[in-house]
């Protein structure tokens, strides 16, 4: 293996965005430059699986949410990752009551 | 909703998650049941390892919200309210809604925009489920995964 081969592979991660709309790609890895801001592999993903809006969503890590400006590098995502991609959720009853009668249950 | 075209929808969105292998594996979830008009799916807390049922019921789909319980993976039976998880944020009414407003429901419920108890108590009355439902992200799909992610924040 060339040393520029073996550089380019160590520059490259397989990445797979996984959706309650289906997978990018559909199964196994894709290969992605470390230095592709996540936005990009989102927006890719978008179009592959012809989501319609996507503003408001969140890609996650496991638990860790991610930041789709920065490069997969910054984001600190290892090869073979799943990305999860969904809505954001939204937070439980608004009504002051409804989130008092929580806290006591939780403080119980 | 014509209860063909319920069974139908619910058969099509259902198998997006069911389906799914990549997802159930990446968001530690196990499908124990997804016949109309039940979809019962066990997830994993992936802080404290424990493991809870959400048994959605998508009855007149998607005229109406899911109406959500969680139940004992053993016995199938309503899991007790001290066992439900919980949260600062008020997703999570282990004892019912105990409010100014009136106590409407009487059982363990979760408080969520997309679920049926949310949408049908007083309190949240004007928050219409209409408004939502041919919106993103609030498929059945989208709905389950919302659950179980608010599932996963939660102190359970």
């Amino acid at each position: 293996m060339s040393q520029e081969h073996e550089h380019e592979q160590k520059n490259h991660i397989g990445l797979q965005v996984v959706t309650g709309s289906g997978n990018f790609p559909e199964s196994g890895f894709k290969d992605f430059s470390v230095h592709v801001r996540l936005e990009t592999v989102l927006h890719e993903a978008a179009q592959h699986l012809k989501l319609q809006n996507t503003s408001g969503w969140v890609a996650r890590l496991g638990d860790r949410q991610l930041d789709p400006a920065l490069t997969l590098e910054a984001n600190h995502i290892p090869d073979k990752s799943r990305i999860f991609w969904a809505p954001t959720e939204p937070g439980g009853g608004t009504d002051v009551t409804c989130i008092r009668t929580s806290v006591v249950s939780f403080l119980r | 909703m014509h209860p063909d075209v319920s069974r139908e929808l619910f058969e099509i969105e259902s198998k997006r998650i069911s389906e799914n292998d990549d997802l159930l594996l990446d968001r530690g979830l196990l499908v124990l049941a997804c016949s109309y008009p039940y979809f019962t799916v066990a997830a994993k807390h992936r802080s404290t390892g424990k493991i809870r049922v959400f048994r959605f019921k998508f009855d007149d789909w998607n005229d109406l919200p899911p109406a959500l319980s969680l139940t004992d993976g053993e016995t199938g039976e309503d899991l007790p309210g001290k066992l439900w998880p919980t949260d600062r944020l008020g997703h999570w009414h282990a004892s019912g809604w105990i409010s100014e407003a009136g106590i409407e429901t009487a059982i363990p419920f979760m408080c969520m925009v997309g679920i049926r108890e949310y949408h049908r108590h007083k309190s949240h009355i004007g928050d219409k489920w209409e408004n939502y439902r041919n919106q993103p992200g609030f498929d059945l799909p989208g709905i389950v995964l919302k659950v179980i992610e608010v599932f996963q924040k939660s102190n359970v």
